[in-house]
């Protein structure tokens, strides 16, 4: 029987780290955090592309 | 690929089959009269698009039911085996009403004591709370439960109260500073919420069914909601308790072992959770970047992308939380998930998700752009109408209309029905019940339509939501300044409406008609739906009635309002 009161170290949680589209990651620690930057550019990209579908039609 | 991976592609292909089925049928019976037109009009287009998604979501919850309805006896479990291992009942509180909480602790512990599992269990009350009368009161409250833990084995069957200092990423965060500083002397937690109750036999079998399954990281129980006391949450209690245990089975069914965790009432293995279940925080700013808010759902992802298994128990009974008392304080649990939920978006493209994890954060974002999604619709159906089109109401087109819709809201309250135990299936009471609650869901979807596209508008303009205590006081009328606060703008709007609609574009009043009487009676519904005094009438009929066994009820003791106030 595993006595709580005998050992007492705090056991740290691991670390995670997660891959996003566009270069972005997300990650226990705030430095590795990236952000998804070309969003911006994929949404701009998007609405030119609906735009053009309408425009040509 | 293993028998077991194949036969979960052929369940995915039968439900995939069934929901794109259902919206072809909806759109080739629908669509014609309202948008589809040949001409590629870019407002039909939109409108198309949106028809499609919010049918085809709709679809797939509807085959989720079927397939729930149809399989749920294949969905076994294996035998239990004794009890050989240590856990942890922990349960987060964070500024909540001490005597509810004393209430449910007591239950548990009473009933898992009277199951033998004192031996092996501890019990962990993390307190997070800021506000000094709150500590104080979680302290008294510790104070008067002790006496209850007095197990024979010196090193079990103790409750303890853990404070930490810093109090970073919410609840995930307590609970991963309780797995640091005590998780080592466990096996396995059992999460519970604040208002989470738990029979000692669903406790046990939680735990054997874990320690029988080695590569299982997380099984989760139904929880069925209890106490509801208003209107409101009498209605919502009556829907979940008939139709849950088919809607998980379904889900089950569908995602095997990427399946999901809904924060509580879920016994978790500490080891592997440890080590992957250290929430990453979101790149950019809050409100869809920083710290998860809807964490549970985010470590099923984690433990599943790591190759753990994430179950459920689809045994019924023995799991209880509860629901908010009023559309008011139903929507501020809301707008917290809402924001959590559309956070979870990049996760859906994250590397080694597994297809059930990727699948799940995508419904969860669609549960709640769903009410914003329809109203763009109906509001482009309108923009047509006044641009000249006609609609045909035909009474094919109408029957069909009312058809479709009815067979998505009704067919998994027939479903629930028929899935009862042969001796709790009374006829007219249920039927009268599903006619309360069909009319009451008719009647408030609209406005929390309105209130899911306040928040979903403001998630995207930025607008952050803070972390607050949630309410769980069962008997939370609502005032009609508080309800005309909430709702006079969509009052207005529908009467506004309803009045251009006739003028301008009558053939479409058909469609928009569930949409305006919601809203034009949203002020007096909130606050008639919030009544105690409603909800204990109806009651005292014999309707929107909870559907526990005896010895629940037993168990639950003072916490079951139908013996207790009625």
């Amino acid at each position: 029987m595993r006595l709580l009161e005998k050992v007492s170290p705090r056991v740290e949680m691991g670390q995670t780290v997660v891959k996003l589209p566009f270069g972005g990651r997300a990650s226990t620690k705030r430095a590795h955090v990236r952000r998804v930057m070309p969003l911006r550019f994929a949404l701009a990209g998007a609405g030119v592309a609906i735009a053009l579908l309408l425009l040509l039609r | 690929m293993s028998d077991r991976g194949r036969q979960l592609i052929w369940r995915r292909i039968i439900v995939a089959f069934l929901a794109v089925t259902w919206t072809a049928a909806a759109c080739w019976f629908l669509l014609p009269n309202l948008f589809w037109r040949i001409s590629a009009d870019p407002v039909d287009w939109l409108a198309n698009g949106v028809f499609v998604l919010l049918m085809f979501t709709g679809s797939f919850n509807f085959a989720l039911y079927l397939v729930g309805f149809f399989c749920r006896k294949t969905a076994t479990h294996p035998g239990l085996s004794a009890i050989t291992t240590r856990t942890a009942i922990v349960m987060p509180v964070y500024n909540e009403d001490m005597e509810r909480v004393l209430a449910g602790v007591r239950q548990t512990w009473l009933s898992v004591k009277a199951t033998g599992l004192a031996e092996s269990v501890d019990f962990y009350l993390l307190c997070d709370s800021t506000d000094a009368k709150s500590q104080a009161n979680e302290e008294e409250a510790f104070n008067r439960l002790t006496p209850l833990f007095n197990s024979a084995e010196a090193n079990a069957g103790r409750l303890f109260l853990l404070r930490r200092e810093d109090r970073q990423k919410y609840k995930a965060g307590n609970i991963a500073n309780f797995l640091e500083t005590r998780g080592y002397a466990y096996d396995f937690i059992l999460v519970l919420d604040a208002d989470s109750v738990m029979t000692g036999t669903k406790v046990k079998r939680l735990i054997g069914m874990i320690e029988a399954r080695p590569k299982t990281a997380v099984i989760q129980s139904v929880i069925v909601p209890i106490r509801a006391r208003t209107l409101f949450a009498r209605a919502m209690q009556f829907g979940i308790s008939r139709s849950l245990s088919l809607f998980g089975a379904g889900m089950y069914w569908f995602l095997g072992r990427d399946s999901v965790y809904w924060g509580h009432n879920a016994v978790i293995r500490v080891k592997p959770f440890m080590q992957y279940c250290n929430l990453p925080i979101m790149p950019g700013d809050p409100p869809l970047g920083g710290d998860i808010m809807s964490q549970d759902i985010v470590e099923a992802a984690l433990l599943g992308r790591e190759g753990w298994a994430v179950d459920w128990d689809l045994e019924p009974g023995g799991s209880f939380d509860e629901l908010p008392a009023n559309i008011l304080t139903y929507g501020q649990r809301d707008r917290r998930w809402c924001q959590g939920n559309f956070q979870h978006f990049w996760l859906i493209f994250g590397d080694r998700m597994r297809f059930g994890h990727r699948l799940y954060f995508a419904n969860g974002i669609m549960a709640y752009a769903a009410g914003p999604l329809l109203l763009l619709l109906v509001a482009l159906g309108f923009v047509q109408g006044l641009r000249g089109r006609v609609y045909a109401n035909e009474p094919i087109m109408i029957l069909s209309f009312i058809g479709f819709f009815l067979a998505l809201m009704l067919v998994p309250k027939l479903l629930g029905y028929f899935s009862l135990p042969k001796d709790a299936r009374h006829p007219a009471r249920e039927l009268l019940s599903s006619v309360i609650d069909f009319g009451l869901s008719f009647l408030i979807a609209p406005a929390l339509f309105y209130l899911h596209t306040q928040f979903v508008v403001g998630i995207l303009l930025g607008k952050m939501v803070p972390w607050v205590q949630q309410s769980r006081n069962p008997e939370e009328g609502l005032e009609w300044k508080t309800a005309t606060r909430l709702f006079w703008m969509i009052t207005v709007l529908g009467i506004v409406w309803t009045w251009a609609t006739i003028h301008y574009t009558p053939s479409f009043l058909l469609y928009l008609a569930p949409i305006l009487v919601g809203w034009i009676l949203s002020i007096p519904m909130a606050v008639l739906s919030s009544s105690p005094a409603v909800g204990d009438w109806v009651a005292r009929r014999g309707l929107l009635r909870d559907n526990l066994s005896d010895a629940e009820i037993a168990e639950l003791g003072d916490l079951h309002y139908e013996s207790a106030n009625v």
